[in-house]
């Protein structure tokens, strides 16, 4: 069996020993790790080499104008309703 | 002839269904042939070759032998249950057909979450098996259930897990949306570890060998069948190979594309111009797609039986540590890597 | 007398003794390489895929954002069709009670309340019952009388 190296003594001889013996555990803690990596390392870069972020889509519906309502006239619509009544 | 032909229309669906029905029940008892016949000519010898030409009607015969048997009721056994749990495992396994698109809309149940009722309907299938193992009223037929039930919870995680990273990619849970996604790259590319590990999964949630251990057929009278025959037998059987069926379809729909072909797609100019646009159009529409579907499910067939015919058995202790300390860690990993690397490219796509 | 069996004249031919073990392919390294390689090639498409359906989608999005005006200006000149021939109907209906008043009997007379009832199609048409059969008329229209249903 041999003795198995100790993490804080030789961590590269204790990744290689637990990639030997361990390797379900192992490579998909490596390809999990890979995951933070993207995050934080990639997508910097991609945003400054490659392109940039597409723009968000409008999922908020008719965009609405940013000013004050304005109170339409002129399309007589009470008349129109007064007369249907009587 | 009007009053006839408007019955027809309003009981369509009921029509649809039992065609639907009877095409999948005669292709699984000839999948049974197939696969007597293959294994035998893999094993240097001839299979079924009696009964008809070539053992054609080979089918026919197995299934009238069980048909035509006496059905012996347990005598301290419900009788319901008896009768029921293998018609709970045949229904779930066809109501899970009933999403499968054959071509754009052409299914008996098309929604929005098509993935969700597939999921559900494929854990009902794992009560039949409970409800005949404990109905049985014997020590073997228990633990063959507890086994069984055992394997098929473990191996749906695996299942679930691998349509989960892909429900990741597509974010929808529309088979057909899923296909439609495929037309830029089929999944089977970026994720092949995944499709083989799907496969995998899918040999054990059928109880295909090499993971047969829970009816092992020589060694472990049956498993939880054991005090089954004839008919409620015969339905286990035929739930057993349309599961197997609908396992080929699904790993061709999400790793294959399903009805759709690189080269013979149906947006090419190609297809459009071979024929004009009546109703025959859309009978050889159908037709041309739902045989590129099937002809990917036959692959996949022919491997469940090339795969039963060259591995040995697994050891029940080893089958369910691969599922949880092997396969499981690999997907949670990928479940975590996948959606990173899609954000970091900017191509998760939360809103389609 | 049958002849005793000897070795033949030549003697036998050489054993093979070496195993005809199949070659292993490449070195797993090597396996891993192409398989990294098919997987980024298809990650690479399958992100072309997603992004060019993101587009896809705010293409979608923006037709429809643009349809709405449009949408709602038709549906607000049915709403005012729809109010008045109600109002129309209720004062023909009750024209022989008095203290009825119309649009403001049982309505709050400030707040503008769209009719709730609103008939279309063939309710409309007094000789026709309530049309109960399929939506589809894939045989083309019916010339045949159809059962009266009490509307």
């Amino acid at each position: 069996m041999g003795s198995y190296p100790i993490y804080f003594k030789e961590p590269v001889r204790w990744l290689r020993w637990c990639a030997h013996n361990k390797p379900n555990i192992f490579f998909p803690c490596a390809i999990a790790a890979m995951g933070p990596v993207f995050l934080f390392v990639i997508t910097p870069l991609r945003k400054k080499f490659i392109y940039p972020n597409a723009a968000p889509l409008p999922m908020g519906g008719y965009p609405i104008p940013n000013r004050a309502r304005e109170p339409i006239s002129g399309y007589d619509d009470e008349e129109e309703v007064q007369a249907t009544t009587n | 002839m009007t009053e006839i032909l408007e019955i027809l229309e309003r009981t369509e669906y009921v029509w649809y269904i039992i065609i639907y029905i009877l095409g999948i029940l005669l292709g699984v008892a000839y999948l049974t042939v197939a696969e007597r016949k293959t294994m035998g000519y893999m094993q240097r010898r001839l299979g079924p070759n009696a009964v008809g030409y070539y053992g054609v009607l080979m089918a026919i015969a197995d299934a009238l032998k069980l048909l035509v048997k006496e059905i012996i009721i347990v005598r301290n056994g419900e009788w319901v249950y008896m009768i029921g749990a293998p018609l709970i495992t045949l229904f779930s396994v066809l109501l899970s057909l009933s999403i499968i698109p054959l071509n754009t809309g052409l299914s008996i149940l098309e929604n929005e979450y098509s993935l969700i009722f597939l999921l559900g309907t494929g854990s009902l299938g794992i009560l039949g098996t409970v409800i005949a193992g404990w109905m049985s009223n014997s020590k073997y037929t228990i633990l063959a259930s507890v086994r069984t039930t055992a394997q098929l919870i473990s191996y749906e995680l695996i299942l679930t897990t691998v349509v989960f990273i892909i429900v990741l990619l597509v974010n929808s849970l529309n088979i057909e949306i899923i296909i439609d996604s495929q037309v830029y790259i089929q999944y089977v590319i970026p994720l092949l570890p995944l499709c083989i590990i799907y496969f995998i999964g899918a040999l054990a949630e059928n109880a295909r060998p090499p993971f047969d251990n829970i009816e092992a057929e020589s060694e472990l009278v049956s498993g939880h069948m054991t005090e089954l025959s004839a008919s409620p037998f015969v339905i286990f059987f035929l739930s057993e190979y349309t599961s197997m069926v609908l396992m080929s379809i699904l790993t061709s729909i999400f790793f294959f594309g399903g009805y759709l072909f690189p080269l013979f797609d149906i947006n090419s100019i190609f297809f459009l111009n071979i024929f004009n646009f009546n109703n025959l159009y859309w009978f050889f529409e159908g037709f041309i797609f739902s045989s590129i579907l099937f002809i990917k499910t036959n692959f996949f067939l022919f491997t469940y039986i090339w795969v039963r015919a060259s591995f040995p058995r697994l050891r029940f202790d080893l089958l369910i540590l691969f599922c949880w300390y092997v396969l499981l860690p690999l997907l949670f990993a990928l479940c975590l890597f996948i959606p990173c690397l899609l954000f970091s490219f900017d191509s998760l796509t939360l809103i389609t | 007398m049958g002849r005793q069996d000897l070795p033949p004249i030549k003697g036998y031919e050489p054993i093979q003794w070496k195993r005809n073990l199949p070659s292993r392919g490449f070195r797993p390294s090597i396996w891993l390489g192409m398989l990294i390689g098919l997987s980024s090639y298809g990650f690479y498409k399958l992100i072309q895929g997603n992004r060019e359906n993101i587009e896809l989608s705010r293409e979608k999005l923006w037709a429809r954002i643009n349809l709405i005006p449009l949408l709602q200006a038709e549906q607000d000149r049915d709403v005012v069709r729809r109010t008045l021939s109600y109002y129309n109907r209720e004062a023909e209906i009750m024209k022989d009670v008095p203290w009825w008043e119309v649009r403001n009997t049982y309505s709050d007379k400030n707040e503008f309340q769209p009719p709730h009832t609103v008939l279309v199609g063939k309710q409309l048409d007094k000789n026709h019952g309530i049309y109960n059969g399929n939506s589809r008329n894939r045989w083309g229209p019916d010339d045949s009388p159809k059962k009266e249903t009490s509307s």
